[in-house]
């Protein structure tokens, strides 16, 4: 059995003494894909952003792959909120797939062909090269995901944190990013996804992790993704649940 | 010829030896004036895209604004509008102003444009309060003091202008050397954060280029209409540019031509303050970006728009014979 690339104990968040995140305890190995699961408001932003390093959480500590401390947290791979963008911003698909080099650039490093090569190659494995020099706004929503997850590629990091990559894109967009997931997963990398359509969580996602402010369950998809412990998890939020063909109508939506 | 014709002929030639001697350098005072406005344009324009961008355009006018107490509690500490006590104090009061916004934001019930706004009434009151004080009591000239109020760049000291070309110089470099972690944190602060950038330092080192670029530009366009010289360029530029260093480039330019053509406009009209000619010009440029510019102007999104309805007629008439 690997070791946990990521191992997380007693993280709590608070935002105004009101915790978001209470006593979160997990690991994460090696080529698992996880999906966070959980009502508006259960806190699974608020928890990638504190993992990565964005915002400060209150108590807890993070191991990423065995080593604890802020730097440690630069080798986990962000992928934000496609919301959180201000997509009229002066910059180009190709500018935005370039800032995924910036750990390795720094303030004046020159883009290597090394450098280069990799960028064209996260651009290719979203299908979006020949829109490299357009500036973002003018994409579709799907397309401006696929370019996040290309900035995500060309980190070439090996453990990853995706914030609803599928919320407002398109089918053919969201069949594409699942499939550059699971061979990131093939290859060995980890990755959590927050994810907010629960017809979908058994077919994309091994593991699965509930939470509702406080971690309800985490394991094996099968195992854990119960009617019992989703309505753990949505209370009566819950509007529609089909047990056997696992259809569930929850009150979706962008979660903060 | 009628009269009127006369007149006309001799008001053409009276400006244009005016423009002349302007352009000329041959009075060092003019030649100071126009390298003033040059430097104030180009500094304003490139620290306040950043401010355009990040949407903290108000903050530029609570900086402009709150410098004015610091200014005249400098003078009358001093005793005389000496270069380096009255930028001392413009600088401490709008550094008090951008901690003060930081505070009133940080609360649970704040919002940041309430904040901005309390802040620089309360500041440009104050400062108010104080030049009326100063007026009636001061006994040595205070005529520079009124300047800072709407500029008066004719006026600026060669000790005002060393400063203001150190300041340039070193923000104009800061820029340079931060443009990635600038531009990433602007367009992106959670991503930013995650790849180590410190996101907060940069937000805070912004707040405090914005105070220094204020503070050696109020000689030039005075406290009010200093953030239209921050603003003005920068929202003029995203009209032209879809990248980066083409945006910043542009509202340097822009800035530093709108204080030069504001600077010789005010010195052919006597009695016109720069700060309101440099900021007439500067919102030429932005109507003229508007209407004009390739990235989101009026002209080409209405051409634009026609070209889609065309192509949407065309293939409407192409399915309904199709359909027959």
């Amino acid at each position: 059995m690997s070791e946990a690339v990521l191992k997380v104990s007693g993280l709590t968040i608070a935002y105004d003494r009101e915790p978001v995140v209470l006593d979160f305890s997990f690991e994460v190995m090696p080529g698992q894909l996880v999906g966070i699961v959980g009502p508006n408001g259960a806190g699974k932003s608020t928890m990638i952003k504190s993992l990565v390093g964005s915002i400060e959480a209150d108590v807890g500590q993070v191991w990423v792959k065995g080593i604890e401390g802020r730097k440690s947290r630069r080798l986990l791979t962000y992928v934000p909120q496609r919301g959180s963008v201000d997509w009229d911003f002066p910059v180009t698909v190709y500018d935005v797939v370039k800032q995924g080099r910036y750990g390795k650039l720094g303030l004046l490093g020159r883009m290597s062909k090394k450098d280069r090569a990799i960028v064209d190659d996260a651009l290719e494995k979203v299908a979006m090269q020949d829109f490299a020099g357009r500036q973002i706004g003018e994409l579709s929503g799907g397309q401006q995901q696929r370019v996040f997850l290309a900035r995500a590629l060309a980190q070439q990091g090996d453990i990853y944190l995706l914030d609803e990559p599928f919320t407002g894109v398109d089918a053919k967009t969201e069949a594409a990013i699942v499939d550059v997931l699971r061979e990131l997963r093939d290859q060995g990398a980890a990755v959590m996804v927050v994810h907010h359509d629960l017809s979908t969580v058994g077919e994309y996602f091994d593991t699965v992790m509930l939470m509702n402010k406080r971690l309800i369950a985490m394991g094996p998809t099968a195992e854990v993704f119960s009617k019992e412990n989703l309505q753990k998890t949505y209370g009566g939020k819950l509007a529609i649940f089909d047990a056997d063909a696992m259809t569930v109508v929850s009150q979706g939506g962008q979660a903060r | 010829m009628s009269v009127a014709n006369v007149i006309n002929a001799l008001e053409i030639a009276e400006i244009s030896a005016r423009s002349l001697e302007f352009f000329s350098f041959k009075y060092a005072f003019v030649a100071r004036a126009l390298t003033a406005s040059i430097l104030v344009g180009g500094l304003c324009g490139a620290v306040g895209t950043f401010l355009v961008l990040r949407r903290l355009s108000l903050m530029g006018d609570a900086a402009g604004h709150s410098t004015l107490p610091g200014i005249c509690v400098a003078f009358l500490l001093a005793g005389s509008v000496s270069t380096l006590p009255i930028m001392a104090g413009a600088l401490v009061s709008a550094l008090l102003a951008a901690i003060a916004v930081g505070v009133i934001t940080r609360g649970p019930r704040s919002r940041s444009d309430a904040a901005i706004g309390i802040v620089l009434s309360v500041f440009f009151g104050a400062g108010i309060v104080l030049l009326s004080y100063i007026q009636r009591v001061a006994t040595t000239s205070y005529a520079g003091l009124d300047a800072m109020l709407l500029g008066n760049v004719a006026g600026i000291s060669p000790e005002q202008l060393i400063v203001l070309g150190v300041v340039t110089v070193l923000l104009g470099g800061a820029t340079l050397l931060y443009l990635r972690p600038l531009s990433i944190s602007t367009f992106d602060p959670g991503f930013a954060a995650s790849v180590g950038i410190p996101v907060r330092a940069i937000h805070y080192g912004l707040l405090g280029a914005l105070s220094l670029s204020v503070v050696v530009s109020v000689q030039a366009v005075g406290v009010v209409l200093v953030s239209a010289m921050l603003i003005i360029p920068g929202a003029s530029a995203v009209y032209w540019f879809k990248r980066m260093p083409g945006v910043l480039a542009a509202a340097v330019g822009i800035g530093a031509l709108s204080g030069a053509l504001g600077a010789w406009t005010s010195y052919l009209f006597e009695g016109v303050s720069t700060g309101p000619a440099m900021v007439l010009v500067a919102t030429t440029f932005f109507l003229s970006s508007l209407a004009f510019g390739p990235r989101g102007g009026l002209l080409w999104r209405a051409v634009r728009r026609r070209r889609r309805q065309r192509a949407m007629l065309a293939n409407v008439s192409v399915s309904a014979t199709g359909v027959r």
